[in-house]
């Protein structure tokens, strides 16, 4: 799906693994609670000793919800021209994060609420010197 | 902590007024606030301030010096808050912690903006390590795009259909025809509403908050100046903010846990109960209700979540 002229839109948040492409992270090993970026330190209140430790997450979720984002949307948001409506959609992962992110599909309107959903590296844009910008999706099974 | 009361207050209406800077929008609502009191600029100790994001000269919102400064350079305290969309509720809740506190005795509230035109610009840095910009440029999901996920979900669960949605717009507009400070003062009719473009699918563009200019202004005072200028004052019963709890979703970035409950809006709803249980009232005691809905989902979602339905 990527190619050597494939650049991550920001580096350090996923990763193409041997099993497949996995959003890096962390975990608290003191309250269990899961982060993506990486935080710097464990936000639950009621945590009383933050010990972050690397996770990654992924591939398998279901679609909370969707929606389609039909006008062109502002900076720094970055899209090819012309535009095209896209979807977007929450999607939560097996490990238990629910997750923002774009839906890879040709058939915007067709989204169903529950649906099985699996994480994809895939393109955002083309830069004006022809690199590919790459972030994370999700796919309809 | 001591009774607040509101002496007076004034709007700019809502519009938009390209001729107009936002100093300018907000004398008009001060001025107007004033002569609601009977109050002089003078007897002003203290000013909060709000925009959605503090300008400093670099953005659209206000900077309250700016106002203190045409309204005359009485070198008072100024608090500048940016908080979004909740920005005059800060605002007002700043200035009646302070007179509820004790230090000053009249506050200024005001609240001005002078917005750009279509999606608002969420996230103005190339800084990798700021969440709105991992947001925007990693995903792209403008506020209703979000309002718009959490609307589907609410279709999902509860039924709601786009007629539902499409009421609420034409709800809000009929009560704009008689309002002086409204945008927009006409009717819409369901067919309008329902043929207005997508926005965010399922919202639509007559179902989402116009970006708009305006201003609004509230003098709140103690109660030894309050009961001097009237016989009856208006007591602000309770204020409170709130932000979103750590099992209230995804606070600003793109993944939070799943929560275990249903919190949605975990912010607005402990803002809402703090200030019933601060009043001590109950939602039943309520004659009326204003809210701010960004989009008509709100307007479904938020009197249940304050249980007032």
């Amino acid at each position: 799906m990527t190619t050597s002229n494939s650049i991550p839109v920001i580096k350090g948040l996923f990763a193409e693994t041997s099993e497949g492409p996995r959003l890096l992270g962390c975990r608290c090993a003191t309250c269990g609670t899961l982060y993506f970026p990486k935080a710097a330190n464990c936000q639950n209140p009621d945590c009383g000793d933050s010990k972050l430790e690397d996770a990654s997450f992924g591939p398998h979720g279901k679609l909370y919800s969707c929606a389609v984002q039909n006008f062109p949307p502002p900076p720094p948001a970055k899209y090819d021209e012309p535009f095209a409506p896209y979807a977007v959609g929450l999607v939560d992962l097996a490990e238990g994060l629910r997750i923002l992110g774009r839906i890879s599909t040709d058939d915007v309107n067709g989204l169903k609420i529950g649906s099985e959903m699996e994480l994809v590296l895939e393109p955002l844009c083309r830069e004006d010197d022809g690199s590919e910008i790459i972030t994370w999706k999700f796919r309809p099974i | 902590m001591r009774e607040v009361a509101v002496l007076g207050v004034g709007m700019h209406p809502f519009g938009k007024f390209e001729e107009k800077s936002v100093t300018e929008l907000c004398r008009t609502a001060v001025e107007a606030a004033l002569q609601d009191a009977g109050m002089q600029w003078r007897e002003v100790q203290a000013v909060s301030a709000a925009s959605s994001r503090f300008s400093g000269g670099k953005g659209w919102g206000l900077n309250g010096n700016d106002v203190v400064e045409d309204m005359g350079s009485t070198g008072i305290p100024v608090y500048n808050l940016s908080a979004g969309c909740a920005a005059g509720g800060n605002a007002f809740n700043v200035g009646y912690a302070l007179v509820a506190g004790g230090i000053y005795d009249v506050v200024l509230v005001v609240g001005g903006e002078k917005m750009p035109k279509g999606f608002i610009q969420t996230s103005g840095v190339e800084e990798e390590t700021d969440p709105e910009f991992r947001r925007q440029r990693c995903v792209g999901v403008p506020g209703p795009a979000f309002w718009a996920m959490q609307c589907r979900r609410r279709m999902h669960d509860y039924g709601t259909t786009e007629e539902h949605l499409a009421k609420i717009s034409v709800k809000a507009h009929k009560n704009s025809v008689h309002n002086p400070n409204a945008r927009f003062r006409k009717e819409f009719s369901m067919e309008e509403v329902l043929n207005s473009p997508l926005v965010c699918d399922p919202l639509r563009l007559y179902e989402i908050c116009p970006v708009s200019d305006g201003a609004a202004a509230a003098l709140i005072c103690s109660a030894d100046v309050a009961r001097k200028r009237t016989s009856n004052p208006v007591w602000v019963a309770s204020s409170c903010v709130a932000t979103v709890g750590f099992e209230g979703g995804m606070p600003g970035g793109v993944a939070g846990m799943i929560p275990q409950r249903k919190v949605q809006h975990s912010d607005a709803a402990a803002a809402v109960a703090n200030a019933f249980d601060a009043a001590g009232v109950a939602p039943g005691d309520l004659d009326l209700v204003e809210l701010q809905d960004n989009t008509v989902y709100y307007e479904l979602a938020f009197p249940e979540d304050w249980g007032l339905c």
